[in-house]
């Protein structure tokens, strides 16, 4: 009785080729699939513990500003009455819009280190995080399959060289978006919800989630072209890195060492780092803090330095990828 | 059948001042076909352009009813392609790439993972395709490569040098796997292979290609069959055994350790056997000697006129010929 069936149990192992006959989704969902993959390859996901720790170290970062605040107010705050830190970046006008302008000043005066937590200086708070995770992440995304040659594979399916450039830049874009845009609705919450008067305060601060989103979005969008550009034409992840760490940091670098010339200004229109703390004062309306104010490099012309220089990089990143042996 | 799975129109390719591929046509019809030639004949030029990943200088290339320059997303959802050079990366398994990789051909994630095991049992990776694939063996990795150029069932397989950097027994298995994807699976595989000796012992048909043109396509029987000569290898002595059978008429030469003696009559067998004996030489091995790929040029149409002597089988030198 039981002889045949192991018999049949043993067979299992002998099913012969089957053949698929199930849907075949395409180019849409090879996309969808290299997006996926492309983000939880940049967080670590399915991985050790070591491809977690920078990524995942990096995005607490980018929360340390929120949680500090948040702490903050959940021992002291409510002690104030009205809505709390909402005097935002330094020396700005108000990051709770107009409406909260008159109950922000007290409570501003009443706890000056939170009133240094708003949305509009925070984009300025964790830039240097995103700038490290780009710096990390983006040669993860590109540099491996170009080291081991697996854009062969990649390329011999159903999906064109371009789809693979936009799967791998949607996913950086992406994730930098999220780290930098979660906190600040943690912050959006945790205030409301800590304040007395939780409707009030949500929709005092509702004025800030346009600018902070419209932020996210070009800080993202232009963070991922500068390193993806940057990490496709350097396979070795290391000097990627490298490369990305100091195509951000020289440019304010040199800008500063020649300051008061015409050319020290003109530098920062290629500084990443210029460009984005003076799109973030354009959504905000918020006056620039940096030492340099007379530079050409107006806040306005920073919005369109920032949309030109996206599509400039994407530019040399596909045509990198149109070219690159596989 | 009204279309054939593969058909080539004065295909050519030129990179520059170099042409790659000269006015090459050609039909082919299912089943295991080997694609020969010299290293730079050309070989792995057609194969990216039958995948849609080179555009053809001129000419056309229609596989599966496609047109391989216009059609190539959708072709390739059809098609499996195992690269010649190593390109998988080191750090994930084999479970998780091929995975991975059957998604971006368009399977949906849960058949992904069921294709997935399926494929690499059939190539025969078992515990260890959980492990990473920098862990692996040249052996494994070429079957990882196989296994990703089948998970998504292509109705095309296109196999470059896939027995590269194997030693004799991977190669053999390795063979052996093509073999069967051919012949149980049902899909249609091209081999392309600077070895005739190899491909010759598992596809049916064969398509010779030198300098990026068509030296020959037809049918494997027309092509080889038994050299006429015998491999007589022995551990030393090679020189003396060549020279007593020259002495007794035979044309023996030699070639490294071994000695081929062209097989004439039924009487060679006992003249080696007799010469081996009489000069106490230890016999390694004896066996009917293969053409290579170099007695196919030799047969070719600016071939050695000696050699066609030995083959009065050979094909007519028309080149292009539809496979029934």
């Amino acid at each position: 009785m039981t002889a045949p069936r192991t018999t049949a149990g043993g067979s299992i192992y002998d099913l012969g080729y089957r053949h698929y006959e199930g849907a075949r989704l395409g180019r849409r969902h090879a996309f969808l699939a290299l997006y996926t993959a492309s983000l939880r390859q940049l967080f670590g996901l399915g991985r050790g513990a070591r491809s977690k720790l920078i990524p995942w170290g990096l995005t607490a970062m980018t929360f340390l500003p929120a949680v500090i605040a948040l702490a903050i107010t959940a021992v002291v705050g409510t002690q104030t009455s009205g809505s709390f830190g909402s005097g935002g970046a330094a020396g700005g006008p108000g990051v709770g819009g107009p409406g909260a302008g008159g109950p922000g000043a007290g409570g501003g005066s009443s706890n000056p280190l939170t009133s240094l937590i708003g949305f509009s200086g925070y984009y300025g708070d964790v830039s240097q995080f995103l700038f490290l995770f780009v710096a990390a992440q983006a040669p993860e995304l590109l540099g491996r399959d170009q080291r081991f040659h697996v854009l062969t594979l990649y390329f011999s399916r159903a999906l064109r060289r371009s789809d693979y450039v936009l799967a791998r830049f949607s996913a950086l874009a992406t994730a930098l978006f999220g780290i930098l845009l979660a906190p600040q609705l943690l912050l959006f919450l945790g205030r409301g919800l800590a304040a007395d008067d939780v409707a009030a305060t949500l929709q005092a601060d509702l004025p800030s989630l346009p600018p902070t989103v419209a932020q996210a979005v070009v800080a993202a969008l232009l963070l991922s072209a500068l390193g993806l550009a940057i990490a496709a034409f350097s396979p070795r992840r290391a000097y990627a890195t490298a490369a990305i760490i100091a195509a951000i940091i020289v440019p304010p670098i040199v800008a500063a060492v020649v300051q008061g010339g015409d050319l020290g200004g003109l530098v920062r229109f290629i500084s990443v780092s210029d460009v984005l703390d003076r799109t973030a004062a354009w959504w905000f309306g918020t006056p620039l803090v940096t030492s340099d104010v007379s530079t050409p490099l107006t806040p306005d012309r920073a919005v369109i330095v920032a949309v030109i220089g996206t599509a400039i990089l994407l530019v040399v990143l596909l045509r990198r990828y149109a070219r690159i042996a596989a | 059948m009204a279309q054939p799975l593969i058909r080539l129109m004065a295909l050519t390719k030129r990179y520059g001042a170099v042409t790659a591929l000269d006015s090459l046509s050609l039909e082919l019809e299912p089943g295991i076909i080997g694609l020969v030639g010299a290293n730079g004949a050309g070989k792995s030029t057609l194969l990216k352009i039958l995948l849609g990943l080179l555009a053809p200088t001129s000419g056309t290339a229609t596989v599966l009813d496609l047109d391989a320059a216009r059609q190539g997303t959708r072709l390739r959802e059809l098609v499996g392609y195992m690269p010649e050079d190593d390109c998988l990366p080191p750090d994930i398994s084999a479970t998780d790439l091929v995975a991975h990789l059957a998604q971006i051909s368009g399977l949906p994630s849960t058949a992904a993972r069921e294709r997935t095991a399926d494929a690499l049992r059939h190539v025969g990776l078992f515990e260890e395709r959980y492990r990473a694939i920098g862990g692996y063996s040249t052996g494994m990795r070429q079957r990882v490569k196989l296994a990703q150029a089948i998970v998504h069932d292509p109705r095309l397989l296109l196999l470059d040098e896939p027995t590269n950097g194997l030693d004799p027994a991977g190669r053999e298995e390795m063979l052996e796997l093509v073999r069967r994807t051919g012949t149980e699976f049902g899909i249609t595989v091209v081999v392309a292979s600077h070895l005739l000796g190899e491909i010759e012992r598992v596809c049916d048909y064969l398509v010779a290609i030198e300098g990026g043109r068509l030296l020959r396509a037809a049918p494997l029987a027309t092509f080889t069959g038994h050299t006429g000569s015998l491999v007589v290898e022995v551990e030393e002595g090679a020189e003396g055994l060549a020279e007593r059978l020259r002495g007794q008429g035979l044309r023996a030469a030699i070639d490294g350790r071994s000695v081929l003696v062209e097989a004439a009559g039924g009487g060679v067998y006992d003249a080696v056997r007799d010469a081996v004996a009489d000069l106490e030489l230890a016999l390694d091995r004896l066996e009917p000697g293969r053409r290579t790929l170099e007695d196919l040029f030799r047969d070719g149409p600016t071939g050695d006129p000696s050699a066609p002597a030995t083959q009065p089988e050979a094909p007519p030198e028309a080149p292009v010929e539809s496979r029934t």
